[in-house]
């Protein structure tokens, strides 16, 4: 337990967890609809508010997982409650905790019927995410992953468009397929290593049989989340039929959680099956990235676009982590939030088209730019964002991605560069049809700008575009000890490694 | 001597802030009442001439510094810092950045006042100007970065303005496209620019990535490294500035506002890819390999787009072609080392293309809008000071002594004969000559002669002050800037190289007076036997020609958009649409589908056994009781 640095006094990350979790069960009690929506967006505010300490408090110069809590829960078979941040997490959860009041606010008007039961599950799902992005225990862990599952099978299922009912059973029969797996492989891994705890889990000295078949069950269950190619097509379905918020939570941090679930297991808790199974993982990064691209270049619906500019995004996170350098790694963990970011706005402003329009057709779109210039405004800027726009936040993780790319291996950072093209392509594609149009568009002359409510909500998107793409220092310094340090024990794994064979 | 200074960063900046101001003023206001003109007008003009005054204090700060210690620079902020890799917002000034500087901010603000009167009346007067703001500040990002990275900020902002103001009159999808077009031609020449940045970070880039260190280290650079570096970086730099074989984006470019095209797509933008090559001639220098395939690149393009522009009817797709022409002189000048030349060609080919186009734009505007020339004709009585300045533009061009042109080109084809690149010095004479004949092809068809549609030509009127006093600016621009760099031959000091000198590493070839006086001689030739050549067709006036043959396969540009079209465009579009319709749902999502499938076959499967009835679960049992006893009996057995 010397990796934590248990937090005294008030039990912050628990806080995270169940102040939301607390806030929808009043909402069981106060069922009137308007009160739901303010009383929600007062406790996603709150929790914001209340996640902002975790940054300042934050000591970057150790690499122990901070705001530690520990309590028994099971102690019969060793299941503890164990909570705690570091650099690979706390970016993600404070992501987690901002995002969620502007997916309240773009929930205002678009949805309309079973208000409260809709702020019942984004209550419930802020709860179980920030829950995954602290657990320690592989339990806690396990439990809080599959849970997401429900409400956001709801948000889907209830709220979604034509063919909600097909999207939202592929969304969750194909992740909970993935994550049957998962549950093998931490019970294999608790019988060999006698521990639920998952620093425990880390570096030991196992056949590579068993790192494979572990990896491989965890593999498949992030790759699923990711989603990689090809164990992406849950997802265009699930965004198209998405509510807005639903999209934006999808995107913004459902995905997160396979990336993230590579670098907290895959990485310390099978390094030799990592280290033996990375290229061919890499080269299934470039296929995504690749394959993500050509298919947005096709798409007519807005919200399948940026689904597969996702899959593609998705790809070079995925590419950063397995070349498994300090670049790589920190410039995936940057392009986790950035993607988070810019594409939380990017469904946003589809949604906002749609409540407009009724329609996410890119040709019934065309030509909205010139009634709506605060809209193609933010649009350009988002746009311009997600294809890596120097100046912008993705440039700085795609540069540091291919950075580390090219120090790995020249010809893989040849592969990856073409989906900056096929990127600017669909990007382009899309702001022709819907901001500049052409001579034949329909009648758009109804539709209003921006309303005051709708620029509160994007603008800070944009802010944070263009501080990551200009001073994305602070948010390096706070990722890089850990980073740092995975990196290192993997290294000196890999020497001790080589060590023990080299024996007589 | 103070290096570090602090108002390096406000160059750029300025403009930057009033494009921040007037694009919120415009979106702010465009769908109710439009501000006033006037309003924009000022605001747009504050950052370009401050940034000119800033730009001119550069000058003579760097002036009052000894020659080999003259820089100046200004380190911003850290801007991202991981391992090896250590990146700043930093900007560099020296001898190179500062002449770029001065034409840049000069001719931006030339411009901007321009534009004051070609764009009144638009509705999208506030957006244009945003966008003119932002892209002068992003070239001046360009010119003034102290890294590659840095560089290249500025190099994807004046991609991304470009593209916003070729697209600018949106209404027409054409006009979208052809942005499109541009930005994505540019977006794979920026590859070569990442991979070339890439391959040099990973050689030398750990002992520091700006400009300064990477010269300091370039020597221990492997050959091999350094080639692909070079050809990598040239890639990006064909792309930008519009070489063989991603040129084809800038004939098209020209349906963005003829201001734009005067500024972005023949003074500043397009020559940010010579401006490069110059930039890193630290490498360049010691791969004669490299310089020999930008050399035969740039003059291969000059010939080409010589051709086309002999046919075209547009006077805007003239001169657009005559650009990427004279731009491939100037990579054949840096190719061959003279890197002094070809940044010099660069300078006068500012002052002079951008007259040219800014006189087109007059001429389009007293037209209303007409760009065809087959439907001018006589106008030199009706806008005599667009004639005259026109006239200027042309005569340097085309390369008559004693204008800015001749002597910026005569110099980069006297150093390819000097270093004994006899092939290039021939096709650059050729296309000198071919310069000369389409200039004056456009002169005279416009120009003189009767007027082809009398009604356009009665309503034809000379362009405001606003617009003449710009051009006659530029037009003495046009006259002398060839003087600053005159040649010993004719009494001069070369001011301009000697300026240069320490931000390059060229050797300035030695020659005897012999091989001076041939190129000249070539040159003057080539101009006359051009020009004739064009009076004698076009001089009385002349009816508009039916192509034949080569001519027609010339006018057609070859056909080369063609074929890109159908080998790059079409079957990305198709790659695309397969995807979607058939790869998609039947490939990648096809083993989902089927284990689908598969269960509900089975759930079918074993519905058929649950009927519901009583009798028939007793029948059930009834098999299975006496299954389950026949097995025990025999196993009993």
């Amino acid at each position: 337990m010397d990796v934590l640095l248990i937090k005294e006094g008030f039990p912050l990350l628990s806080f995270l967890i169940f102040f939301p979790l607390a806030g929808a069960l009043v909402l069981l009690a106060f069922p009137k609809e308007s009160f739901a929506k303010l009383w929600t967006l007062a406790v996603t505010v709150i929790t914001a508010v209340a996640s902002l300490p975790l940054l300042m408090d934050f000591d970057p110069a150790t690499t122990k997982y901070q705001f530690a809590e520990f309590h028994h829960w099971i102690p019969q078979f060793k299941i503890n409650y164990i909570l705690g941040v570091d650099g690979i997490s706390i970016l993600l959860v404070i992501l987690t905790t901002l995002i969620m009041p502007f997916c309240v606010l773009a929930s205002w008007n678009y949805i309309s019927r079973r208000v409260t039961p809709f702020m019942f599950c984004l209550l419930i799902m802020e709860a179980s995410m920030i829950g995954v992005f602290v657990a320690l225990d592989f339990v806690l862990f396990y439990i809080l992953w599959e849970f997401m599952l429900i409400p956001m099978y709801l948000l889907i299922a209830i709220w979604g468009g034509p063919r909600k009912v097909y999207a939202s059973i592929k969304f969750f029969l194909y992740t909970l397929a993935g994550s049957v797996l998962l549950l093998v492989a931490i019970i294999a891994l608790y019988l060999k290593t006698g521990s639920f705890f998952i620093p425990d889990m880390m570096w030991q000295q196992t056949s590579s049989l068993f790192q494979i078949l572990v990896f491989l069950a965890f593999f498949l269950a992030f790759a699923i989340k990711v989603p990689m190619f090809p164990f992406h097509t849950w997802l265009p379905a699930a965004h198209v039929e998405a509510p807005t918020a639903g999209s934006v939570i999808l995107a913004s941090v459902l995905l997160k959680m396979g990336t993230y679930g590579m670098l907290r297991f895959c990485l310390p808790i099978t390094p030799e099956a990592t280290l033996l199974l990375a290229p061919y993982i890499l080269w299934l990064s470039i296929a995504g990235i690749i394959y993500g691209g050509f298919t947005a270049l096709a798409q007519h619906d807005m919200k399948k676009l940026i689904a597969y500019s996702s899959v593609g995004h998705m790809g070079f996170v995925t590419l950063g982590i397995f070349v498994l350098n300090t670049q790589g790694v920190e410039g995936a963990i940057m392009q986790m939030i950035n993607h988070g970011v810019t594409t939380g706005a990017l469904f946003l402003c589809v949604g906002m088209i749609y409540e407009r329009t009724h329609s996410r057709e890119l040709s019934k779109a065309a030509g909205v730019g010139r009634y709506m210039p605060w809209y193609a405004t933010f649009l350009v800027f988002f746009s311009l964002s997600s294809f890596g726009f120097p100046g912008t936040n993705s440039f700085i993780g795609e540069f540091l991605v291919l950075a580390g790319t090219f120090e790995f291996s020249t010809p893989l950072a040849l592969a990856a560069i073409p989906g900056a093209v096929l990127a600017a392509a669909y990007m382009l594609r899309m702001l022709q049809k819907i901001v500049w149009g052409g001579t034949d568009n329909p009648d758009q002359s109804y539709l209003s700008d921006l309303s005051k409510r709708e620029i509160v909500i994007l603008t800070p998107f944009l802010l944070f575009v263009f501080w990551i793409g200009l001073g994305p220092q602070p948010f390096i310094d706070l990722i890089h000890p850990s980073v740092a340090n995975l990196l290192e024990q993997l290294q000196q794994w890999q020497h001790h490694q080589v060590a023990l064979l080299t024996l007589p | 001597m103070e290096h570090n200074v602090t108002f390096l960063g406000y160059i750029p900046i300025l403009p930057l802030i009033g494009a921040a101001v007037l694009g919120l003023l415009h979106v702010g206001t465009c769908t109710r009442k439009p501000i006033h003109e006037k309003i924009y007008g000022v605001f747009a003009c504050i950052g370009p001439l401050l940034s000119f005054v800033l730009a001119l204090r550069v000058f003579f700060t760097l002036k009052g510094m000894p020659e080999e210690a003259r820089y100046l620079t200004q380190e911003a902020f850290t801007w991202f810092q991981v391992g090896d890799l250590n990146i700043s917002m930093g900007f560099l000034a020296d001898p190179l950045s500062s002449l770029m500087l001065l034409f840049v901010t000069l001719i931006g603000s030339l411009i901007h006042i321009y534009s004051i009167g070609y764009m009144s009346g638009d509705k999208n007067f506030g957006k244009f100007f945003a966008y003119l703001n932002l892209f002068l500040g992003s070239m001046l990002v360009l010119v003034l970065g102290d890294s590659p990275v840095v560089m290249f900020v500025g190099w994807e902002g004046v991609g991304l303005c470009s593209y916003l103001l070729i697209s600018f009159y949106c209404e027409d999808t054409d006009n979208v496209l052809a942005g499109n077009k541009a930005f994505i031609v540019n977006r794979i020449g920026d590859l070569g620019f990442v991979l070339g940045m890439g391959f040099l970070f990973w050689a030398i880039g750990a002992q520091g990535f700006d400009f300064m260190s990477l010269k300091a280290n370039a020597h221990v650079l492997a050959p091999g490294v350094a080639l692909t570096v070079c050809l990598l970086l040239f890639v990006g730099a064909t792309g930008k500035s519009a070489q063989i074989p991603l040129y084809v984006w800038l004939p098209d470019a020209m349906a963005g506002p003829t201001p734009v095209s005067a500024l972005i797509h023949a003074a500043t933008m397009v020559t940010a890819g010579v401006y490069m090559v110059a930039r890193f001639s630290f490498i360049y220098a010691h791969v004669p390999l490299a310089g020999e395939i930008v050399a035969w690149v740039g003059i291969l393009t000059a010939l080409l787009a010589a051709i086309f522009g002999m046919f075209q009817d547009d006077i805007k797709k003239v001169l657009a072609y005559s650009t990427v022409s004279q731009l491939g002189y100037m990579f054949a000048g840096v190719g061959v080392a003279a890197y002094s030349a070809g940044i010099f060609h660069v300078f006068t080919h500012a002052f002079f293309k951008a007259l040219l186009f800014l006189g087109a734009g007059a001429v389009i505007y007293a037209m209303h809008h007409e760009q065809n020339i087959w439907k001018m004709g006589g106008l030199k009585k009706k806008m005599p000071k667009t004639y005259i300045t026109m006239l200027i533009g042309a005569l340097a061009l085309a390369g008559c002594p004693p204008f800015a042109g001749f002597f910026s080109k005569d110099e980069i084809l006297f150093s390819a004969l000097a270093t004994g690149h006899y092939g290039i010095w021939i096709v650059g004479v050729l296309v000198a000559g071919m310069t000369a004949y389409y200039t004056f092809r456009m002169i005279f068809v416009v120009f003189h002669g009767e007027p082809r549609d009398q009604e356009a030509y009665d309503h034809a009127h000379e362009a405001p002050a606003v617009m003449t006093v710009p051009l006659i600016i530029l037009a003495v621009g046009a006259l002398c800037a060839g003087f600053l760099n005159l040649p010993a031959i004719f009494g001069g000091h070369q001011q301009v190289s000697h300026w240069l000198a320490p931000s390059l590493t060229e050797h300035h070839p030695h020659a005897s007076l012999f091989v001076e006086i041939i190129a000249i001689g070539a040159s003057v030739l080539a101009f006359v036997i051009g020009i004739r050549a064009a009076y004698k067709r076009f001089g009385a006036g002349a009816e508009e020609p039916q192509f034949q043959g080569f001519a027609k396969f010339a006018y057609h540009k070859f056909y080369v958009d063609e074929l890109y079209d159908a080998v790059f465009v079409q079957p990305y579009k198709r790659i695309g649409d397969a995807i979607r319709k058939t790869i998609e749902p039947s490939v990648t999502d096809g083993p989902v589908t089927l284990a689908a499938k598969v269960y509900m076959i089975a759930g079918a499967a074993f519905k058929v056994f649950q009927v519901g009835y009583v009798r028939v679960y007793a029948l059930y049992m009834i098999i299975g009781l006496s299954v389950m006893s026949l097995l025990l009996s025999q196993s009993l057995n």
